[in-house]
């Protein structure tokens, strides 16, 4: 029976010495050799394929007849620049210049010959690896002698043979010390990046390369639990945002009850239902009514937003008269009375007298935008105007003759939060809420908000929707 | 005799803002505050108009204003139905003469309930 314990590479480097097998062929007619070094922890061995020599061989360049062949130190040809001698593995023994190399030693041999191909050439070898590979590189005797400098030719000879042996070394070691655990490495770091983070690699040895493998796993490690810590961070972040939402709407809605005792008692004592208040005293309380109704605006936009975000703002529709749909616009001709501000309603002849939708809805969406353009609007007037832009929509337009807005503003006056600048929103007050929740109902109906305006001329904000069945056309 | 009118509203601050915004020389206003209270008064008299609210104890407003609509002796009264909750629009809708959202204002109410019995 076979045993590992009695192969020559193993018994070579467990006594601690380097060993480099002849050239054997696999089934496959592939040349290859064993290596085997004494390591820390035993011995390191591999299988070298030759595929590695011929690399060598075939980058090696001299002139136009340049070649550059290895054999090994019983005299078989291992590697060739023409790559099919190899395969039949002729025995270079017999040849004097090989013998003159195998005897030359580790200075090596050069000298004029006809070599195996039967050509006449100038060759240099040299020894690597304890005397068991000689490299030889040729080049041509005609081709030498073309050359009027032949000096030149022999060093260019010695240096390509000591790149030539350097490579090939180079390439032993690298194949086996960083080759391979590159190729490792790599092949970990593509199994993380595909999102396996449980990968973890391994190397049979005991080296700076192992302390590279063990801080990759180290990184797979971490970048693992990193990764655990933010699915949790990414939940908390998500249930706070429910929890924000639940808590705004739990608040807004708790909120309403106080507030509607103030708004209602201000309300009582302004109209003087009790007894009458002199100037000053109505003037208060009249501050109180205005104060409270701000409140309770805001609290109406945070509840709105919070069922916003949360998908619990749902629509009732149904039909509803047109007149009815702009009855709050009454409360504003009292409002408005005794300012430099007008406001009118125009409605389309031909309009519909009935429509269909959330009615409340589209009133709280009417009263923001006339709120709005009140704000905004010192002097002048406000048109509100109903109109069917075509037969499948109704519309409805706010028109100012207030500062108006920037064209660069447009697109973010609809966002949460956001009025033109800063400055505005200390004029104006508000939580920047009430565009954004305006268009975000006018989109849960279906329809569209747009703004045309011109700095200096005015505003129009203009809300068109589908008109649904049942509304009378 | 005066015409006599219901404020079921549990809160007593709204109660109060709902009885003024009702009252006149010739309403009666009663404040009731518990919904079985609300359901045994409405067994025994007949009011022209009841301002319910939709949250309160013992019977809640949605029930009370099913007893209302199934009571033909009920059948001319009016009912303003006040909510906080605008998920409940639907719901009532159909029994409601009119629905509010809260907070209800005085003046609204008043100006509501003297187009309401105008009518009448």
């Amino acid at each position: 029976m076979f045993t590992i314990s009695q192969s020559v590479w193993f018994t070579s480097a467990i006594r601690g010495e380097r060993y480099i097998s002849r050239v054997y062929f696999s089934a496959g007619n592939d040349p290859y050799l064993i290596l085997s070094v004494p390591s820390q922890h035993g011995i390191v061995a591999a299988r070298l394929h030759l595929d590695v020599l011929r690399e060598v061989v075939l980058r090696v360049r001299l002139g136009e007849t340049g070649k550059v062949y290895i054999i090994d130190e019983s005299g078989d040809l291992i590697a060739d620049s023409d790559a099919a001698i190899i395969q039949q593995s002729p025995s270079l023994l017999e040849r004097p210049e090989a013998q003159s190399a195998i005897s030359g030693g580790a200075d090596g041999w050069k000298g004029a010959y006809t070599n195996f191909n039967g050509k006449k050439v100038l060759g240099q070898s040299i020894a690597v690896f304890d005397g068991k590979w000689i490299i030889f590189v040729e080049i041509s005797r005609e081709e030498a002698f073309a050359v009027t400098r032949l000096v030149s030719i022999v060093i260019s000879l010695i240096v390509l043979l000591v790149f030539a042996a350097a490579m090939l070394a180079g390439n032993i070691v690298l194949m086996r010390y960083i080759f391979k655990p590159i190729e490792i490495l790599r092949n970990g770091t593509f199994q993380i990046g595909e999102g396996d983070l449980e990968h973890h690699i391994k190397f049979n040895r005991q080296d700076e390369i192992t302390l590279v493998g063990e801080a990759f796993n180290e990184m797979a490690r971490k970048l693992s639990a990193r990764e655990a810590a933010l699915g949790e961070t990414l939940k908390k972040a998500v249930d706070v945002n429910r929890y924000k939402s639940e808590v705004l709407a739990h608040v807004s809605h708790d909120l309403r009850t106080p507030l509607g005792g103030i708004i209602g008692f201000s309300e009582i004592l302004a109209e003087e239902v009790d007894g009458s208040l002199n100037a000053e005293q109505k003037q208060r309380v009249e501050r109180v009514l205005v104060n409270a109704k701000r409140l309770r605006d805001m609290v109406e936009t945070l509840l709105d937003q919070a069922q916003l975000e949360r998908g619990t703002l749902h629509l009732h529709e149904n039909a509803f008269a047109t007149a009815k749909f702009i009855e709050p616009l009454h409360t504003y001709e009292i409002m408005t009375k005794g300012k430099e501000i007008s406001l009118n309603v125009e409605i389309e002849p031909g309009f519909p007298e009935t429509l269909r939708g959330d009615m409340l809805r589209l009133q709280e969406v009417l009263v923001n935008l006339v709120d709005n353009a009140i704000k905004f609007t010192r002097k002048g007037g406000i048109t509100v105007t109903l109109f069917r832009p075509d037969e499948d929509h109704w519309a409805f337009s706010v028109q100012d003759t207030g500062m108006g807005i920037p064209a660069d503003a447009h697109e973010y006056i609809f966002e949460s939060f956001r009025q033109v600048d800063a400055s505005t929103k200390r004029v104006h007050g508000g939580a920047g809420l009430g565009l954004s929740i305006v268009k975000q109902i006018v989109q849960l109906m279906e329809g569209t908000i747009s703004l045309q305006s011109q700095i200096g001329t005015g505003s129009t904000f203009t809300v068109i929707l589908p008109m649904k069945k049942g509304s009378n056309k | 005799m005066n015409k006599l009118a219901f404020v079921i509203e549990d809160d007593p601050d709204l109660a109060v803002i709902f009885s003024k915004a009702l009252k006149s020389d010739s309403m009666d206003i009663e404040i009731i505050a518990d919904g079985l209270d609300a359901t045994k008064r409405l067994a025994e008299d007949v009011p022209t108009v009841v301002v319910l609210d939709m949250h309160l104890p013992n019977v809640d407003g949605v029930e009370i204003l099913a007893r209302i609509r199934r009571d033909p002796r009920l059948a001319a009264t009016r009912v303003i139905v006040a909510t906080a909750d605008a998920n409940m629009v639907d719901i009532i809708e159909k029994d409601a003469d009119i629905v509010l959202l809260k907070p209800v204002s005085y003046h609204q109410l008043r100006e509501l309930a003297a187009r309401l019995l105008m009518s009448d």
